[in-house]
């Protein structure tokens, strides 16, 4: 499916565009060339990747894999878009953890670890157990900027990490990306346009003559 | 090739180095190349190309943990990022020592191309308020050379780089011949324009940059894909190995010789530069390239290694450091201070910006005309306003629904940071540490360097007037920054084998000519006797244009 709003450039229009003529063509432009094709075909007409079946994490066990897929939906949540869960974060999440600092990732098993000791001390269940009523109260309690309380603190921080990499995850990814920031990806183009608003001391668009308009 | 004797052996294949090839070889010399590190394939080297998403970490702002561990310096540098930090040096194979308390972060690049692969690719002339610093305030020593000397090696230079930018006449910052501007931003024009009504003296303008807005000698312009720092296969802003060295290559007196780490130059009996002696990065076999000429292009600080390694018992204290100058005068650029924030009145108009690899500058308007009463010399701004795509959702404040709906509010947001020229003072130096070695068995590099008072006043001055400035545009939710990163880490490390016309406290002439050994010239940073304040690659590649007709007239006269 092509992406709407965005013209399928030819790859013959492409190039002309770039400046690569047929002319002298030096070796670097080749890879460009094949990038720029690729981009024309392929890149609108994106086939989405299909996330790997057989995952399993690799940092995380399969309780904590569950728990932080709970969490990252919680914080960006399905709604007119796909939300952190449809969108795998918790991969993402477990990549991260795969690749940090032994100390860090320790840091972070503690944080999960801490939501559900509350959560039981709450609501008698763990964290992937309780109502999302429960999930949210527990939630707005370590997500408050003025909640200093000293029992609280690392879920206070533990909070900030999950939060942040759920940002992350969310945004980066290519759903996320596509149908949250409406961004296609789009890596060439032929021209800038700058500001055109007069107020802010822009110049105003350029009108040009009907003979020179060029053909979109 | 093993007893080849060549026109001129080059140390160095980055910005200068090219410049260097592409002058020598079209004067018809037959010249080597000498890189430490490997070709680079952009096929597979450069990912510019790839999003978030196609990377296991989503670009993350650190290497891999594999190579984090080996990257404790190269990583604090924001380019050696999960995309491109395969472009940087391991630390672990390029050790050096610091004084105590007085941290250096040395950023460093091996490959062919250098540095020319990563840069910001910001440029802008020198001036003579630049050149003549020492004359007008006091401070260190003028360069031996005036701007209308250099202006047309510029000229040379920039017409076949290609910079963009936008002619201002300016006496403190000479236009180049510029290849026409990228835009302002909506945020940029009303800051524009908020510093021409309120503040005389100072302008805002868009970066001068080398990347080409229209196709320039076989290289085709800039397609915005945005993120040059890790590489550009199309060759669309100026790297050696996009278009000089091609250049260097097609006139079939180029030979590049890669995986080659240099360790010294070796004298012959008269004292003159018979070799440069190299160890293979791979085999670690020891090796030598011959020339009647050396020329050194391997940046600031290893171009003085070499040359404090080339020590001899007719050159004790290191080559071409007869004047004791050598290592000494080490200065990087301050950077660290400014202010950001957010332009709410633009609220909801689209960002025109995309992916435009350039910011906007803030030329020099400190000690132009009046002194200042808290400190010498000056410094620039660079900056940008663009709307944030996402990053402002860090700080944002709850979670859930009504989170990520307030995130689709995408704030406009508008920064200018400082960078700041640094006085060259004799006490910031690096010699070798005889207890180093790096993983080639070359002796390393000790620095000893701290910024002093001049620079801390300036600090604060960037701070005070970015602030300022944004206040007077409209800016809400402004914050200062007031730090001061540690030298090297603004990578415009220059100076510690300054030229001069005193062999007395000099290390090099003005045509960049040993003092000591007439067939020894150094074509990169290391020549620099004062920093200005302005991003130096431009200024060392015409510098190194000029040296080269110097050279090529020597060798023809027989001079050298």
């Amino acid at each position: 499916m092509a992406t709407p709003g965005r013209p399928v450039v030819s790859r013959r229009e492409l190039l002309r565009r770039l400046g690569i003529g047929v002319a002298a063509t030096p070796v670097w432009v080749a890879s460009l060339t094949a990038l720029a094709e690729q981009q024309a075909h392929v890149h609108p007409a994106a086939v989405p990747s299909v996330p790997a079946a057989n995952w399993v994490p690799k940092a995380l066990d399969a309780h904590q894999n569950e728990t932080v897929i709970a969490l990252s939906e919680l914080i960006i949540p399905q709604t007119d878009t796909p939300g952190a869960k449809a969108v795998l974060v918790n991969r993402f999440v477990d990549a991260v953890l795969d690749d940090a600092d032994e100390a860090d990732a320790r840091a972070f098993r503690r944080g999960l670890a801490w939501i559900d000791a509350r959560s039981s001390e709450l609501f008698g269940v763990a964290f992937v157990r309780a109502t999302p009523e429960q999930q949210t109260a527990l939630l707005t309690i370590v997500s408050s900027p003025a909640n200093r309380t000293l029992a609280d603190r690392d879920g206070v921080e533990f909070f900030g990490a999950i939060k942040a990499l759920t940002i992350i995850g969310y945004y980066t990814s290519e759903v996320g990306m596509r149908e949250e920031l409406h961004d296609d990806g789009q890596i060439f183009f032929a021209s800038l346009e700058g500001c055109t608003h007069p107020e802010h001391g822009g110049n105003a668009p350029a009108v040009l003559p009907a003979t020179k308009k060029r053909k979109s | 090739m093993a007893n080849e004797v060549f026109d001129v052996v080059i140390v160095g294949s980055g910005a200068s180095g090219g410049w260097a090839a592409k002058q020598l070889t079209e004067s018809g010399l037959k010249v080597a190349v000498l890189e430490a590190g490997r070709r680079l394939d952009p096929s597979t080297d450069f990912t510019e190309h790839k999003l978030a998403h196609d990377m296991p970490l989503r670009g993350s702002e650190h290497p891999p943990k594999a190579w984090r561990d080996e990257q404790p310096i190269q990583k604090l540098c924001y380019q050696c990022d999960e995309y491109a930090h395969e472009l940087f040096v391991k630390d672990t194979e390029h050790p050096y020592t610091t004084a105590a308390g007085k941290p250096f972060q040395w950023i460093r690049g091996r490959h062919v191309g250098g540095k020319s692969i990563m840069w910001a690719r910001q440029s802008y002339r020198l001036s003579d308020l630049d050149l003549k610093a020492a004359s007008r305030d006091g401070w260190g020593v003028d360069w031996p050379i005036t701007y209308a000397e250099l202006a047309p090696y510029y000229d040379r230079v920039e017409n076949f780089v290609g910079i963009s930018g936008q002619a201002e006449n300016l006496p403190q910052l000479p236009d180049s011949r510029f290849l026409p501007p990228m835009e302002l931003t909506c945020g940029e024009r009303m800051l524009q324009r908020t510093i021409k009504e309120r503040f005389p003296g100072r302008l805002l303008t868009i970066g001068r940059t080398a990347v080409l807005t229209k196709a320039l000698n076989g290289r085709p312009a800039c397609h915005y894909c945005g993120p040059c720092g890790r590489g550009c296969s199309a060759g669309s802003y100026y790297s050696s190995p996009a278009s000089t060295l091609p250049a260097a290559d097609a006139t079939g007196k180029l030979s590049l010789i890669t995986n080659a780490v240099v360790s010294h130059v070796v004298l012959d009996d008269a004292g003159r530069c018979r070799s440069v002696a190299y160890v293979d990065r791979m085999t670690r076999a020891p090796r030598e390239a011959f020339g009647k000429v050396v020329v050194l292009c391997a940046s600031t600080l290893e171009t003085t290694r070499i040359l404090l390694n080339s020590s001899s018992s007719r050159a004790p204290n290191g080559l071409s450091n007869s004047s004791g100058v050598v290592g000494k005068y080490l200065m990087d650029h301050i950077m660290g201070s400014g202010a950001k924030g957010t332009l709410p009145v633009l609220k909801g108009i689209p960002d025109p910006r995309a992916h435009r690899p350039n910011g906007v500058y803030v030329p020099r308007f400190r000690n132009v005309t009046d002194p200042h009463p808290a400190f010498l010399r000056g410094y620039g701004y660079q900056g940008s306003a663009e709307v944030s795509k996402w990053a402002h959702a860090f700080a944002m404040p709850g979670f859930g629904a009504s989170f990520k709906n307030a995130v689709r509010q995408r704030p406009w947001t508008i920064h200018l940071s400082g960078f700041g020229e640094s006085l060259a003072r004799v006490e910031n130096r690096c010699e070798i540490d005889k207890d180093g070695r790096d993983a080639w068995g070359i002796p390393v590099l000790r620095f000893d360097m701290a910024f002093g008072d001049n620079e801390k006043k300036m600090i604060k001055d960037m701070a005070d007037n970015a602030e300022e400035m944004l206040k007077a545009a409209g800016v809400q939710d402004i914050e200062r920054e007031e730090d001061m990163a540690p030298p090297g880490l603004a990578i415009h490390e220059v100076g510690t084998a300054r030229m001069g016309d005193d062999p007395k406290n000099s290390a090099v002439n003005r045509w960049q000519q040993s003092h000591d050994v007439r067939n020894l010239f150094l074509m990169d940073g290391s020549v620099y006797p004062s920093s200005a304040c302005q991003n130096p690659t431009l200024t060392i590649m015409a510098l190194a244009s000029r040296a080269c007709d110097y050279l090529v007239e020597q060798l023809r006269t027989g001079a050298v």
